[in-house]
């Protein structure tokens, strides 16, 4: 389990600790110890006293101390050890250690390993950094990712590193890490550990609703009301207006075809409403009288006249018929810029 | 048999008549017209107008340009039938005389007949008259005298009420238009009435008509081969036969007039002897307009002389029967509509 740092934390807080812990390290007296393994890091892994075999955690181990760790081996180095205390699930612990021996600088020939340590910690991979005053540091992470059910002291292992100049050895490092919360506080009454989550305060919706229903009755009947309107016009324009109606007979005729007589008498019923009287082609004018605004079509109206007369009262089927329903459309467009 | 070649000629004689009139009688086109219309079409017609008009000048105009002889009568309240046949004098000899009267006189030669102030007549007088219209015989001396090319125009005086006799219904029906001929209202056709002295001596006038255009006692034969020549389609007959409904149901026809009770109005519509004046009428307007078939334009341009003397009102706006007929057939062409 990887969790974030606490970037969080306070910054003055933490250079606090750092000062601390680098005071704490200085003071740490140093072991030296012969190298069994030049080439390799020997490192011992802190436990806790009780840790489980199996790699629980232990239940609880308030007043246990730190076991003594294993000394490291090599040449002990300077280290700016993390703060030991106050340490919880997620948390980073950074140790930085001065890559020199002897006041000479080194190079490290083979970091720490990343990886699972213990139960309690994983190492990230190491990194060099170098300082304001150009000394380089080995910057080792462990990441705390257990969380212990009752305050725990840990170790981050003590650690010998490979370097050009031989082994530089890193002492161990008691910390402490406290649980994410207490098993059983109190366990008296309704003191349990954990509490149910608090119920939220419902907040009272009823108005809100009844706003919604109102609005959106509103909403929705002046939109039926609207397209009532839309709806009632174009019945009110076929009912009243000769050329919407005459229009609307079109469509309904539109498969019997052009020469229906039918269609010539919706359209001869449209100009007669139009005019206000029964027309015919000597008494033309008083349609452009009464309408001025047909005018424009007034070839094409004397045309259907002359056309009509021939279909009903001569020949019979005129030879190039107007095309009675783009002529109606025509008509009705007008109608419909001067309609009242 | 009579060929459409026949045809064209007399429709060229037919136009010349009018235009010979028109030389003698100004301001008057649309009465010179009808007169026209109705002799080809075999009709009589009944004048009526203003004293002094040029009523006699228009028919002794018509009767010159179509030929034949032409008699006039004066209707006093003393005349009576045997006036009209038969004439008894003293002759210088000091022996009593009969001679024929003035229907007799012409024998077949009778061309035009115009009896004036028809209504000054006694109703014996006037159904003589209808006798000889209708059949174009009248019986004297033991013998039928007929007169198969005669046209009887009348005039009724419109001025005075007192010692007339108003036309039975029956007797207006056999006239096929009854003609209002007003005083003529252009300015420039009245100065010439009153200033030009060509118009002063009506012999003289009556000299410039062209004599003879015509073939008289060919006129009845042609009336029957124009009749046949001119065609009725069935959106036509239609038309014709809500024209008569209109006259005898002018509500359902939506006939309004001002002032008048439409469910009142009518006691009886236009006769079948009316309608079928109508269309003889008709046909004849139609070949003057050189067609072979009716159009509704033709029954309109004849309909106000041929229905509105046809049609009877109840007594309550008889009195009124002048302004109400002439809105009533003007309503009735506004308001049939055709083709339908």
């Amino acid at each position: 389990m990887t969790l974030p740092n606490r970037a969080s934390r306070p910054l003055p807080f933490v250079a606090c600790a750092l000062f601390y812990a680098t005071v704490a390290t200085a003071q740490t007296p140093p072991a030296p110890a012969p190298d069994p393994a030049p080439d390799s890091i020997s490192e011992t892994v802190a436990v806790p006293a009780e840790a489980a075999a199996d790699g629980t955690p232990p239940a609880a181990a308030p007043d246990v101390a730190p076991m003594p760790a294993p000394a490291p081996q090599g040449r002990p180095a300077q280290v700016e050890q993390p703060r030991a205390y106050g340490h919880t699930l997620g948390d980073l612990l950074t140790q930085r250690v001065l890559l020199e021996i002897d006041g000479t600088p080194v190079d490290v020939a083979k970091p720490p390993a990343p990886g699972r340590v213990g139960v309690w910690l994983e190492r990230r991979p190491t990194r060099v950094e170098r300082d304001a005053d150009g000394r380089r540091w080995l910057v080792i992470e462990h990441q705390l990712i257990n969380a212990p059910q009752a305050l725990t002291a840990l170790t981050l292992p003590a650690l010998d590193i490979a370097t050009s100049g031989g082994l530089l050895g890193v002492p161990a490092w008691p910390i402490s890490a406290a649980p994410l919360t207490p098993r059983n506080a109190f366990a008296q009454g309704a003191l349990d550990a954990l509490q149910p989550d608090r119920a939220a305060p419902a907040v009272d919706t009823a108005s809100i609703r009844r706003q919604i229903a109102l609005w959106g009755a509103l909403c929705i009947a002046t939109l039926l009301g609207w397209a009532g309107w839309l709806g009632w016009r174009s019945w009110r324009a076929g009912r009243n207006q000769p050329f919407a109606r005459a229009l609307r007979e079109l469509n309904t005729l539109r498969g019997r075809g052009n020469d229906a007589p039918d269609a010539w008498q919706a359209l001869h019923r449209a100009f007669d409403r139009t005019a206000g009287r029964s027309l015919q082609p000597a008494s033309l004018s008083r349609l452009f009288e009464r309408a001025p605004h047909y005018a424009p079509l007034r070839a094409d109206i004397e045309r259907f006249y002359a056309q009509s007369a021939t279909l009903f009262f001569g020949e019979g089927q005129p030879d190039d018929a107007l095309p009675l329903h783009s002529f109606a459309r025509r008509l009705r467009s007008i109608e419909k810029r001067h309609e009242a | 048999m009579i060929r459409e070649e026949h045809l064209q000629d007399w429709r060229d004689a037919a136009l010349r008549v009018e235009t010979e009139v028109r030389k003698a009688v100004i301001g008057q086109d649309t009465v010179v017209r009808l007169i026209n219309v109705a002799l080809f079409a075999r009709g009589h017609v009944l004048l009526e107008g203003d004293v002094g008009v040029g009523k006699t000048t228009v028919l002794r105009a018509f009767a010159r340009a179509i030929g034949g002889d032409f008699e006039r009568v004066e209707g006093t309240v003393d005349l009576m039938p045997n006036d009209l046949v038969y004439h008894t004098y003293v002759d210088a000899d000091g022996k009593p005389r009969i001679e024929p009267g003035p229907l007799l006189r012409h024998g077949e030669r009778l061309t035009t007949f115009f009896f004036n102030e028809i209504n000054r007549a006694r109703p014996q007088v006037q159904s003589l008259l209808l006798r000889a219209m209708a059949e174009r015989t009248v019986s004297a001396f033991n013998r039928e005298y007929s007169f198969p090319h005669m046209t009887v125009f009348a005039d009724r005086n419109k001025v005075e009420k007192e010692e007339t006799f108003e036309l039975a219904s029956a007797a207006r029906d056999r006239f096929m238009f009854e003609l209002r001929m007003e005083t003529p209202r252009d300015p420039a056709v009245r100065r010439a009435l009153v200033f030009e002295t060509g118009f002063h001596d009506v012999d003289a006038l009556i000299d410039r008509v062209a004599p003879g255009v015509l073939d008289w006692q060919s006129l009845n034969s042609m009336a029957a081969a124009i009749q046949q020549s001119v065609s009725a389609s069935e959106a036509l007959e239609r038309y014709v036969m809500d024209l008569w409904d209109a006259s005898q149901n002018p509500a359902a026809f939506d006939v309004r007039i001002d002032g008048v009770d439409m469910k009142k109005l009518i006691l009886a519509g236009a006769s079948p002897r009316g309608m079928s004046a109508l269309l003889r009428a008709a046909r004849v307007v139609a070949w003057m307009d050189g067609r072979t078939h009716l159009v509704p334009d033709d029954v309109q341009a004849i309909l106000p002389s041929t229905l509105g003397h046809r049609v009877f009102f109840t007594p309550v706006y008889e009195m009124r029967r002048a302004q109400i007929a002439d809105a009533l057939v003007a309503q009735i062409i506004e308001k049939v509509a055709t083709p339908r």
